[in-house]
């Protein structure tokens, strides 16, 4: 089995339908958003088909099959396009056809071979098929738009008349009937323009165009009969033929690459090891003496490439979160319909990129939120009108990146916490024993974190199993984040996971105390300074401040709090940077400034668990470590 | 049982009854080889604050952060200036590496069972808690310590509590 799972092919293959997959998902989705499945009917035939294609390549018959039966019906629904069908069933049946070949797909990847058949859901397909091309028989009656131009005799006078005549026999088959002139009825003069260009119509009919023929023809004084389907139809009609299925739409943007994490993690580690190998090799006791122009330049080209090899390894392991986001439109979806709860979730900053290992539990934990969000939070939709609010619930997802960390904000308009039932659960679960009045709301809220916490009285098929909050804030903290519920009565909840970016990149502000170099992120350095003297307050327990344009603020030595020996302890030798979080600014003492440089935050051994004022770690060029500093935990 | 369970059995087979011999001020201890990875000289330490006195820092090992600990001081005995007889070994306990810094290894030697002499109990508080066995060697009295007891530390969960 290991033996599979390593199968290059098998690999592509399973890479391939991952994609396609989610590619459909947001096609059938954003479809279903703007009502125009229709007109993407062909993008889904051809995923399809590519899908149903590399699984029969491989063997695997049971996805190949749904992938064939579903492409039977987009066929269907490709060559009548002007079919009026219900496209909810249609959207249902292929997000679970999807499922099924995503759970198929993924057995494959882990290894597994029990491979199951899928028969409900054939059967599903092959119904709805029939009931689809039952309606195609009838299809003869099918409405199609035409679009006619009737010459009346000459010298049959009284032409706006006659056109009326024709409007009133014509009446009883046709609809949505526009003509032209307009104003056959009440003005005498169109009969000159009907002379000149014909008595033009446009309208739907279930006739075909034949029988259109006799019945406008019964009308007298007829010459000729002009009849054709009405342009727009056609126009969609020769799109959708360009458009052949197996061909590849040409993805937009940038091409994609498939690379194992566990090679990058390598690569990473090998780039590491290079830089330190490089100033072993040019800052060798041995070459020190060597006094060569040539020598020094090449060593610098080294230095040169080494450094571009270790920016692009560092930027291969980000990706943006965009799929992750995706998911959670298809659960608002889902549950919107199962819960019959009006919602819509709008998604903001997709494109922000966060490290590849911190993707998987991310998801798991926005999936519980945005679960938990439609099933508690959003009210029904009469409980929602009731309270004056939009029929409709709002979810936002937000993900943006600040300083050294990722926001993720999961913000819902719904019921909000209920603070009194959650400290009366609290006190039965023995979680606190101070009175409701001591606690603040967010201490309140906190308890929903706590392991066994539910207060869902009925469990339902989404969430309430009390196996839950504390479970996803179990795994945001084993990333070093933080879960913030802020939640306000019948306004709605926002939930803020805060995660570092393990690997990212950041600017770093490397700055120097005694002998150790300390990063500080440049998102979070509001500014630095030389004080003046007279700037410099000690109050009365002996802490240093200072003013600054008009300011106070408080300084902390950093030398004493990381206990690093260094000769410059007076203010007026070293130098001051003010760190800013969320408004909040503080000063720190350092020696010196070294300067800017991108940095790769990593996290600190697990060892070491957490330290206060201390986020992470880096490597610097010349192979040493340098702590990089929490302006969160320090403010 | 596959040809991997077989591979697995006989290295824990050829690994059982070893011991990676070093010494700190006059002792000789020893340690199981299943735990160790490498054995690297003294590199530069770049120190950690809020940590006690015998977690030394972080060393860079080839692009992997480990921490650090001066075995000495862990055993309260007198801090010596490393040279280049000190040596760092790696040790990987589950998830967790650490490098033990010891004044110099010496060999890896076998210990078989009968070798091994019962730790008197002296009180779970002192030095002593870190001791497995002892082994009574032709070579001498070798120490056998517990890593897991060295590395897992109370004083650093108490600290990151404190966070």
């Amino acid at each position: 089995m290991s033996e599979k799972a390593g199968d290059p092919i098998l690999q592509m293959y399973i890479e391939e339908s991952k994609t396609l997959l989610e590619e459909l998902e947001d096609i059938i989705l954003s479809s279903e958003k703007d009502g125009n499945l229709k007109g993407r009917i062909d993008e889904i035939f051809r995923i399809m088909h590519t899908i149903k294609g590399n699984s029969a390549m491989m063997k695997f018959d049971n996805i190949a099959f749904v992938a064939h039966k579903m492409e039977d019906m987009f066929d269907l629904l490709r060559k009548n396009s002007s079919l009026n069908i219900d496209f909810s069933e249609i959207t249902d049946l292929s997000l679970a056809s999807m499922d099924f070949i995503r759970g198929e797909v993924e057995k494959v990847e882990n290894g597994e071979e029990t491979l199951t058949e899928g028969r409900d859901l054939i059967s599903k397909i092959e119904e709805l098929i029939k009931s689809l091309s039952s309606r195609d028989k009838q299809s003869d009656i099918k409405e199609i738009k035409y679009e006619a131009v009737v010459r009346f005799e000459k010298d049959c006078l009284m032409e706006n008349i006659r056109a009326f005549t024709l409007l009133r026999n014509m009446e009883p088959f046709i609809k949505d009937t526009e003509y032209c002139p307009k104003d056959i009825a009440e003005n005498d003069l169109s009969s000159e323009e009907i002379q000149k260009n014909g008595f033009k119509l446009i309208f739907t009919t279930d006739k075909k165009q034949e029988e259109i023929l006799d019945i406008i023809e019964k009308t007298s004084f007829i010459e000729s009969v002009d009849i054709k389907e009405y342009k727009e139809d056609i126009d969609v009609k020769k799109e959708v033929k360009t458009d052949k299925p197996g061909e590849k739409s040409k993805p937009s943007g940038k091409s994609g690459l498939n690379v194992n994490t566990e090679n990058v993690d390598k690569l990473m580690d090998l780039v590491g090891e290079l830089v330190i190998a490089e100033s072993m090799v040019t800052k060798n006791p041995a070459i020190a003496n060597i006094k060569s122009e040539n020598f020094d330049k090449s060593a610098r080209l080294l230095k040169k490439i080494i450094n571009d090899i270790q920016d692009v390894v560092m930027t291969m392991r980000l990706v943006p979160i965009s799929p992750v986001f995706k998911k959670m439109n298809r659960i608002v979806r889902d549950m919107s319909k199962n819960l019959k709860k009006d919602a819509e979730l709008t998604l903001i900053g997709e494109d922000t990129e966060i490290d590849k290992n911190l993707i998987d539990p991310l998801s798991d934990a926005l999936m519980h939120l945005t679960r938990n969000s439609m099933d508690h939070g959003i009210e029904e939709n009469k409980d929602r009108i009731d309270k004056g609010k939009s029929e409709k619930g709002h979810l936002k997802l937000e993900a943006k990146s600040e300083g050294g960390d990722v926001y993720l904000v999961l913000t819902d308009d719904g019921g909000g916490l209920n603070k009194e039932k959650i400290y009366n659960k609290a006190i039965k679960q023995g979680l606190t024993q101070k009175s409701i009045d001591e606690l603040t709301d967010k201490d309140v809220y906190s308890f929903i974190l706590k392991p066994g916490f539910s207060t869902n009285e009925k469990v339902t098929e989404y969430s309430g199993r009390g196996v839950g909050m504390d479970v996803v804030a179990k795994n945001i903290e084993a990333m070093r984040g933080q879960v913030y519920i802020d939640s306000k009565k019948d306004q709605g909840t926002k939930i803020t996971i805060k995660v570092p970016l393990t690997l990212a990149i950041i600017d770093g502000l490397l700055i120097k105390i005694g002998t150790s170099v300390y990063a500080i992120p440049v998102k979070s350095v509001a500014m630095s300074f030389k004080p003046d003297k007279k700037d410099i307050i000690r109050d009365l327990e002996g802490n240093l401040m200072v003013m600054s344009k008009g300011q106070c603020y408080k300084i902390i030595k950093l030398y004493e709090l990381f206990e690093n020996e260094t000769s410059t302890v007076d203010i007026n030798d070293g130098i001051i940077i003010m760190i800013n979080y969320e408004g909040n600014k503080i000063c720190l003492f350092a020696d010196s400034i070294i300067g800017q440089q991108q940095i790769v935050m990593k996290p600190l051994p697990k060892y070491f668990k957490k330290l206060k004022g201390i986020s992470g770690c880096t490597l610097l060029g010349d192979g040493n470590i340098s702590l990089i500093i929490d302006a969160a935990g320090l403010i | 049982m596959s040809n991997e369970e077989m591979d697995i059995i006989q290295e824990e087979d050829t690994q059982k009854g070893k011991f990676l011999i070093f010494t700190i001020d006059k002792e000789d201890y020893g340690i199981e080889i299943k735990n160790v990875l490498e054995i690297v000289g003294i590199q530069p330490i770049t120190a950690v604050p809020q940590l006690p006195e015998y977690i030394k820092g972080m060393i860079n090992l080839r692009g992997k952060i480990i921490p650090v600990m001066d075995v000495r001081l862990r055993f309260k005995k007198k801090e010596i200036k490393y040279d280049d007889r000190t040596c760092i070994i790696i040790v990987q306990l589950d998830e967790i590496y650490v490098g033990l810094i010891v004044d110099r290894v010496s060999e890896v030697m076998n210990i078989s069972d009968d070798e091994f002499t019962e730790v008197p109990e002296i009180g779970s508080n002192s030095n002593n808690r870190y001791i497995s066995s002892i082994g009574n060697t032709k070579s001498g009295v070798k120490i056998i310590l517990d890593c897991n007891k060295i590395i897992s530390d109370d004083e650093i969960d108490a600290i990151s509590d404190l966070a």
